[in-house]
C-alpha cells in the first residue's frame, strides 16, 4: 500500500474509525456528531453509518457528557467525548478535574476516557471559539493532556489515548484540520509514545519549544533564522503536556544554553511558565541567556482577523525574540 | 418485596452508627472534616438500597450513588459498618485508604459510588454506567439510583444529568429527599416551583412521591419506582418529603431550624417502631444487636493504623510510565 | 473594469472548497449578491454571491476543482469605481509557512513585555551567566581567565560559545602535564611564603666521598630536612580545614624531572635512614616512578627540589597540595671567604637554600629556624 495524503482531520477521523473497529467497547458521544452531519468539523462523518449505535448525539450538556464518559469508563467501556469546541469544555471542567482526574488516586480505579477538544485559534473565531484550555487542565494531577501537531501524531496519539487506562484530554488544533497535509500510512509509520516530546529540528544555537499548531510557526521561524541569520535553531514539539517530557527539554538546553518557549495561549501560569520553571531550576548551570517565552496577548482572543494575528505570536516575532536571546 | 422488619433493622443500625460516629467526633477520633448524619432519612434511604440488587462475587448488581445523608442506604446496600468507621477515623484499611474521608467513601466492586463534594455530579456518572452496560450488552434489567436532595437538585450538573437519562431512557431512579434545608438555606430560597416532583413532567420522568417519615410508604413507593425502571419504562423520579434531624454536620448545632418546622415532621424511626410494636413485633433486640455490631466495628477500627506517610505512593495516574522525569 | 471574485472563508477551519456547479455562465449579466456558483466545503454545500453587479467574464475554476480560500474563482466586468471585494484575505497562521506569496508581516515596534529592565541590568561585559560559570569550572579556568577570552555577547560579555571557541585553540596537554597543572593551580590557592639563606657546601662535598654510593647534594638535603623536621615538627604536619595532623614519620618527596613534567616519588621514614641507605632508597623510588610515570606524593609532608642542577641559584618552587613546605637547593657557587689565618680572601663553596611553606601552618620564624638547622646540618655533615 503506498502512502496516502491525509489531512490532520483525516487522521483524526481515521483514528476514530480504527478505534471503533478495533475495540467494541469504544463509543463516541458528543454534540452533532451522529447522522449525516458528522460533527461541526466532520471528524465523525460516516462513522455513525459504519458503526450503528456507537456514535451518539448528546444534548448541549458538557457536564453530563463528561460524567457519562466517567461512568461508562468505570463500567468497562472506552468512551470518546467530542466537545464541539475546546472552549466549551470549561462547562465540564468540574467533571474532568474533580471526578475523572481524582478517581485513580481516591479509589485505585482509573477512568479510561478520552476527551477530544477542538482548540486553538482560527481567524474570526473570536473569544469563545479559539481557546487553548491546556493551562487549567494540566494543573490538575491525574490527567494525561496531549496536543498533537502532526498528521501522524493526530492519528497515533488518538489511538494511544483510547488505549490509555487514564483519562486523556486530547487537544486537536482547528487551524491544522484542513490546512495540514502529509503522506501518512499508519501501519508503517513509527511513532513515539504518549509521554514523549519530539525534536522536530536539531540545532545548537537556541531551542524553540512549542506544541500543537505553534510548532509549525516555530519551524517556519527556524527556517528564516537559518536562511537570514545563519543560526541553527532546535525545535522541540512537546506533544504531551501532562506528563511533560522534561528529559528531552533539559537535554536540549544542555546543547543550546538558550531557550524561547512559544505558545498561542496566555502567558500567566501557562505551559510556558511551567517549562521555563523546570529549565530554570533543573538546567540553571546550562543557561547562557535568560529563558524567554512568547505567548498570546493577555486579553481575550479578538474576533477580527487583523487583531487576531496581532494577538498571537508569529514567525517574524519569534525570529526577533530568538535573535535577542542569541545576541544576549 | 422488601421485608419490612428487615427494613426497620437497617434503619436502626444506621441511627446507631450515626450516633456513635457523632460521639467519636466529640471524642476527637475523627480526622478532619465532620460527621454527616442521615438522621431522619433512614427510612427513605434504606428503602432505596433494599430495592436494589446487591453485588456478589459472581455477578454485578445495580448501582447506588449515595449522597451525604445515605448512611442507611450505604449499609443496606452492603457497606460493612467498619468501612464507615475506618473512613471517618482515617485508617489505611478503609476503602479510601486515608486519601478521602467521611461521606466520600465508596466501593465500586459493591456498586457503591464514592461521591465528590460537587452536588449533582454523580447523576451523569450513573447515566454513563448504565449507558455502558447497554452498549456492552450487560444492562439486562439492572438499574441505578442517584441520590440527591433539595440542594443538589438546583445544581446545573443535576439538570444535565437528569436530562441525559431522560433522552437516553435509562433505568435511572432519581432519589430526591427534600429535607427542607440545604445546609442552612430553606427550600424557599432553593426553588420556586410548587413541588420538586413537578420537574419530573418537565424532564419526562416517571413521578413518585411519598412521606419520607413513613417507612412503609417509602418502601412501597421506591420499590414501585425501581420496578418501573427495571421494566424499561425509563427513568423515574421519587420525591420524599421529610426533615433533616441533625445539623449539616456535627459541627453545626442546627439551631436555625425552628420549632414550627420541627413540629411539622416526625422522626421515621420512632414512627416505624410504634407501628411494629403495635403489631406485636418486639424491637428492643434490634437496638441491642445494632449497638453491639457498631461497638465491635469501632473497637476494631480504632486499633488499626492510620496512613503510612513515608510509603505513600504519590502517583495520580495509573500509568507509572506517564510521569515527569526529575533530574 | 475587472473585479476578482475570490473563494470565501466558509467556516473557521476551512482551507479550500470545491467547485460543484456554476450557476452563471460567462457573458451573462449578474446582479450584486446573486448566487453565481455552488461550492462544497468539508462541512457543507454553499453558494458564493457576486460582489457587485456586472457581466461575468470568465470562470477561473471548473466543477471538481478544489480552490484555496482567497484564490480567484471568476472575473466580473463592472462599472468604473466599483469597490473591490471587501473581505480581507484571511490566511491561516498554521498555513502561512506554505503561503510564501504573502508579504511578511512587519514586526511590531513596541517593546517586548517584561524583560526590558532585566536586559539593561545584565547587558555588560561583567555579567557571567550560569552556563559560563559552570563551563569555567568544567574547563579548570578561573574568572580571571575571562579577561583573555574575546566576548561576543551583549556589551562584550563572554558567552558559553566564546569559551568553547577559546578552548578549541591549540592541542590538549598530555596527562602528566595536566596533572601537574592541576596540582600547581590547586596549591597556588593558599598563602605561600619563602625564607632563604646560603649554606657553605665545602664540608659536604668532602664528606660525600667518604660515603658508599657518593650521595648527591639532594640526598644530603633530604636527610638534613628529615632530621630538622623530626626536631622541629611544626611543619611536619598536614592541614585539614582548621585542624592539624602531626605526621607519624617524616616521609619526603623528591622532585624528578622527566621529559614532559615532574614526578615526585616519596621515601618513607627518611629520619630513620642513613645517608647510604637513603642513597639506595632514592635510586629505587626514582627508577620506579620513571618506569610507571607515577607521582605518589600522598603521604609526604615536604618535597626537596634540587633546582641547582639546572644552574639556578635561587627559585621559589611551589609545595604540592597537602604538603606543608618544599626545600629548594641552588647551584653550588664559588664565593670569596675571608680567611683570618692568612688574613686574605680564600675560596669557599656555597649554595642558596630556599624553603617555601604554607603560611597557615607556620610563621616566618618557625620556617627560618627550620631552614637554619637544615643549613647547619649541611655545613656539618658528620651530624647526619
Amino acid at each position: 500500500m503506498s502512502p496516502r495524503q491525509l489531512t490532520y482531520m483525516d487522521a483524526i477521523r481515521l483514528a476514530l474509525g480504527d478505534s471503533l473497529a478495533a475495540d467494541p467497547r469504544v463509543f463516541i458521544y458528543g454534540q452533532d456528531i451522529a447522522g449525516a452531519f458528522g460533527g461541526a468539523f466532520k471528524a465523525t462523518k460516516g462513522l455513525a453509518e459504519r458503526f450503528p449505535g456507537r456514535v451518539l448525539n448528546s444534548p448541549i450538556a458538557e457536564d453530563a457528557m463528561a460524567a457519562v464518559a466517567i461512568g461508562a469508563a468505570l463500567e468497562g467501556a472506552r468512551p470518546i467525548i467530542e466537545f464541539q469546541f475546546a472552549d466549551f469544555s470549561s462547562v465540564a471542567f468540574n467533571q474532568i478535574v474533580n471526578h475523572a482526574a481524582t478517581y485513580f488516586w481516591r479509589t485505585g480505579r482509573s477512568v479510561p476516557a478520552v476527551f477530544r477538544l477542538p482548540g486553538g485559534g482560527t481567524p474570526g473565531g473570536g473569544p469563545f471559539h479559539s481557546q487553548m484550555p491546556e493551562a487549567w487542565l494540566t494543573h490538575h494531577p491525574g490527567l494525561v493532556v496531549v496536543a498533537p501537531s502532526t498528521v501522524a501524531d493526530a492519528y497515533f496519539m488518538l489511538r494511544d489515548a483510547v488505549a490509555c487506562p487514564d483519562p486523556v484530554v486530547y487537544i486537536e488544533h482547528k487551524g491544522l484540520y484542513n490546512h495540514l497535509k502529509a503522506e501518512f500510512d499508519p501501519p508503517t509509520t513509527e511513532h513515539l509514545g504518549l509521554g514523549a516530546a519530539a525534536v522536530r529540528r536539531s540545532g545548537r544555537d537556541c531551542t524553540l519549544i512549542s506544541y500543537s499548531a505553534m510548532v509549525h510557526t516555530c519551524l517556519e521561524a527556524a527556517d528564516k533564522l537559518a536562511r537570514d541569520h545563519h543560526l541553527d535553531v532546535e525545535v522541540i514539539d512537546l506533544r504531551c503536556l501532562r506528563p511533560l517530557d522534561t528529559r528531552t527539554i533539559l537535554e536540549s538546553i544542555a546543547r543550546t544554553s538558550r531557550v524561547v518557549m512559544v505558545t498561542e495561549s496566555w502567558p500567566f501560569g501557562g505551559i510556558a511558565a511551567e517549562v521555563l520553571a523546570v529549565i530554570a531550576t533543573e538546567a540553571f548551570q546550562y543557561l547562557d541567556a535568560p529563558p524567554r517565552r512568547m505567548c498570546a496577548e493577555d486579553t481575550p482572543i479578538p474576533y477580527h482577523p487583523e487583531l487576531y494575528h496581532a494577538h498571537h505570536p508569529d514567525a517574524d516575532r519569534i525570529v526577533q525574540t530568538v535573535l535577542e536571546t542569541v545576541d544576549f | 418485596m422488601i421485608d419490612r422488619v428487615d427494613h426497620f433493622r437497617w434503619m436502626v443500625l444506621a441511627r446507631v452508627l450515626d450516633e456513635r460516629l457523632a460521639a467519636l467526633y466529640r471524642q476527637d477520633h475523627i480526622r478532619g472534616g465532620s460527621v454527616f448524619s442521615g438522621k431522619g432519612q433512614e427510612a427513605y434511604s434504606a428503602a432505596a438500597a433494599l430495592s436494589l440488587r446487591r453485588w456478589t462475587a459472581e455477578k454485578p448488581g445495580d448501582y447506588f450513588a449515595p449522597l451525604i445523608r445515605d448512611s442507611a442506604g450505604r449499609l443496606a446496600f452492603g457497606e460493612p459498618i467498619i468501612d464507615a468507621v475506618r473512613t471517618y477515623c482515617g485508617k489505611r484499611t478503609g476503602p479510601m485508604r486515608c486519601r478521602d474521608g467521611n461521606v466520600h467513601r465508596g466501593n465500586l466492586s459493591q456498586g457503591q459510588l464514592p461521591m465528590i463534594s460537587h452536588l449533582g455530579a454523580s447523576i451523569g456518572v450513573v447515566d454513563g454506567l448504565l449507558m455502558a452496560r447497554r452498549h456492552l450488552g450487560t444492562l439486562g434489567d439492572s438499574v441505578g439510583i442517584a441520590s440527591v436532595g433539595d440542594g443538589a437538585m438546583q445544581a446545573g450538573a443535576a439538570h444535565e444529568g437528569i436530562n441525559v437519562a431522560a433522552v437516553e431512557r435509562l433505568p435511572l431512579i432519581l432519589l430526591v429527599a427534600d429535607n427542607q434545608v440545604s445546609y442552612s438555606t430553606f427550600s424557599d430560597r432553593s426553588y420556586a416551583c410548587r413541588s420538586l416532583i413537578d420537574r419530573a413532567v418537565g424532564y419526562g420522568l416517571g413521578a413518585h412521591t411519598c412521606d419520607g417519615t413513613d417507612f412503609d410508604a417509602c418502601r412501597i413507593t421506591v420499590e414501585t419506582a425501581v420496578a418501573a425502571a427495571r421494566a424499561g419504562r425509563g427513568p423515574q423520579m421519587v420525591l420524599a418529603t421529610l426533615l433533616r434531624l441533625a445539623g449539616h454536620g456535627e459541627h453545626d448545632d442546627n439551631s436555625y431550624i425552628g420549632p414550627e418546622l420541627r413540629a411539622r415532621f416526625g422522626d421515621c424511626l420512632p414512627l416505624a417502631e410504634a407501628r411494629l410494636t403495635g403489631e406485636g413485633i418486639a424491637t428492643a433486640a434490634f437496638w441491642e444487636t445494632a449497638k453491639q455490631q457498631v461497638a465491635e466495628a469501632v473497637t476494631q477500627a480504632l486499633a488499626e493504623s492510620g496512613p503510612d506517610v513515608a510509603s505513600e505512593d504519590w502517583t495520580a495516574r495509573s500509568q507509572r510510565n506517564l510521569t515527569e522525569f526529575r533530574a | 473594469m475587472k473585479l476578482d471574485v475570490r473563494m470565501p472563508q466558509f467556516g473557521e477551519s476551512a482551507a479550500e472548497a470545491t467547485i460543484v456547479a456554476w450557476l452563471v455562465q460567462p457573458g451573462a449579466q449578474v446582479a450584486a449578491e446573486q448566487e453565481i456558483v455552488e461550492v462544497q466545503t468539508e462541512k457543507s454545500l454553499l453558494t458564493v454571491a457576486a460582489p457587485a453587479a456586472g457581466i461575468l467574464v470568465e470562470h477561473r475554476a471548473g466543477p471538481g476543482d478544489a480552490v484555496a480560500v482567497g484564490d480567484v474563482i471568476a472575473l466580473l466586468n463592472v462599472a468604473e469605481g466599483t469597490p473591490a471585494q471587501g473581505a480581507p484575505n484571511l490566511t491561516n497562521p498554521a498555513a502561512s509557512a506554505s503561503s510564501s506569496a504573502t508579504e511578511p508581516r512587519p514586526i511590531r515596534s513596541r517593546p517586548p513585555r517584561g524583560e526590558a529592565f532585566l536586559r539593561a541590568a545584565m547587558g555588560d561585559a561583567a555579567f557571567i551567566s550560569p552556563a559560563v560559570r559552570a563551563r569555567l569550572l568544567e574547563a579548570g579556568l578561573t574568572i580571571s581567565d575571562l579577561a583573555t577570552i574575546h566576548g561576543t555577547g551583549a556589551g562584550g560579555r563572554v558567552t558559553v560559545n566564546d569559551i568553547d571557541a577559546y578552548l578549541a585553540h591549540g592541542e590538549p596537554m598530555n596527562g602528566v602535564r595536566q596533572a601537574v597543572a592541576l596540582a600547581m593551580s590547586r596549591s597556588w590557592q593558599r598563602p605561600l611564603a619563602t625564607v632563604a639563606r646560603p649554606a657553605r657546601m665545602d664540608a659536604l662535598l668532602a664528606h660525600r666521598r667518604t660515603i658508599e654510593g657518593r650521595p648527591s647534594a639532594t640526598i644530603y638535603a633530604l636527610r638534613a630536612l628529615a632530621v630538622a623536621l623530626a626536631a622541629q615538627p611544626t611543619l611536619a604536619c598536614r592541614l585539614y580545614g582548621n585542624r592539624l595532623l602531626k605526621a607519624q614519620s617524616v616521609d619526603l618527596a623528591v622532585a624528578v624531572e622527566i621529559e614532559d613534567g615532574v614526578l615526585t616519588p616519596v621515601i618513607r621514614g627518611v629520619e630513620k635512614l642513613s645517608l647510604a641507605e637513603l642513597t639506595i632508597a632514592v635510586g629505587q623510588v626514582i627508577d620506579r616512578a620513571r618506569a610507571g610515570r607515577v607521582s605518589d606524593a600522598g603521604s609526604a609532608v615536604a618535597t626537596v627540589s634540587n633546582y641547582g642542577t639546572f644552574g639556578l641559584t635561587w627559585a621559589t618552587p611551589i609545595p604540592l597540595p597537602g604538603q606543608a613546605s618544599i626545600l629548594g637547593l641552588g647551584s653550588v657557587e664559588n664565593v670569596p671567604e675571608w680567611d683570618p689565618a692568612i688574613k686574605g680572601w680564600g675560596r669557599a663553596r656555597q649554595a642558596e637554600l630556599t624553603l617555601t611553606f604554607d603560611h597557615r601552618i607556620a610563621d616566618g620564624g618557625a620556617a627560618g629556624r627550620l631552614l637554619q638547622q637544615v643549613a647547619d646540618l649541611l655545613e656539618h655533615p658528620t651530624k647526619l
